[in-house]
């Protein structure tokens, strides 16, 4: 697959192919010009939005909303050789990842320059506290386990 | 006068409370046991939520003790622990 794209772009390799379980990404960096090893057609258009290069028939599993790509480099990728696909950053750095809706990643980029994106959920500080605090857990464990007790207290004078 | 459900975990450690030298912490705890007992809405508010094993529970804050919290759950309300965290 040859984009009409120019300069630099970006290349997503999948780290699995299995679609309901988290995996990790990796954006790489390809060079104006680019040909990802899965080749397929793609077509061009102008566009300001972040934009995807469409393969071939048959070629990625690309939803068929998808934009046609902008005026400048891209190219998609898999690294299984299957898909291969191209995505670019817009002109405020964003960038579409085909199937990928509503998911969170941490973004690490790499010493030769490709992007890490690995799977992230946020939580809170108190929720990470009892998460990794397994007395916290054992003592909101006993608390709820225990009786209940009515009672009626006073405050103390000062 | 502060009448309400607690967990008999939760009740032992008031009583420690009640008995140690500290009088403004107790009175400061029952405080936010009377805000989770009559106004729990407003205490869900100012509370930060934490799921646990046993359900959804609310961590509300001691009023100028920290790091002291008050630790409840919504069914009652009833008051589960309450303990020094950060």
């Amino acid at each position: 697959m040859l984009c009409r794209c120019g300069a630099a772009g970006r290349v997503i390799h999948e780290a699995s192919e299995t679609a309901r379980v988290p995996t990790s990404l990796v954006l790489r960096r390809a060079r104006s010009g680019a040909r990802p090893s899965a080749g397929g057609g793609a077509s061009a258009s102008a566009g300001g939005s972040p934009a995807v290069c469409r393969p071939s028939p048959g070629v990625s599993r690309l939803p068929s909303h998808l934009p046609t790509v902008g005026n400048e480099n891209i190219l998609l990728a898999s690294s299984k050789g299957a898909a291969v696909v191209i995505v670019e950053t817009d002109a405020r750095s964003r960038v579409v990842l085909p199937g990928r809706s509503n998911e969170r990643f941490i973004v690490h980029e790499n010493s030769d320059g490709s992007l890490l994106l690995q799977p992230a959920r946020v939580i809170t500080e108190a929720q990470a506290e009892y998460d990794s605090d397994p007395e916290l857990r054992d003592l909101v464990a006993r608390a709820s386990e225990s009786r209940t007790v009515h009672r009626r207290r006073a405050r103390r004078p000062a | 006068m502060t009448e309400g459900a607690y967990s008999e975990v939760a009740d032992e450690q008031l009583d420690a409370l009640e008995q140690g030298p500290d009088v403004d912490l107790y009175n400061a705890v029952l405080d936010a046991c009377e805000l989770i007992f009559r106004l729990p809405a407003q205490a869900q508010a100012r509370s930060t939520a934490i799921t646990t094993a046993q359900g959804i529970r609310l961590r509300l804050p001691v009023a100028g003790h920290p790091p002291y919290k008050v630790f409840w759950s919504s069914d009652g309300p009833r008051i589960e622990a309450v303990f020094p965290h950060h």
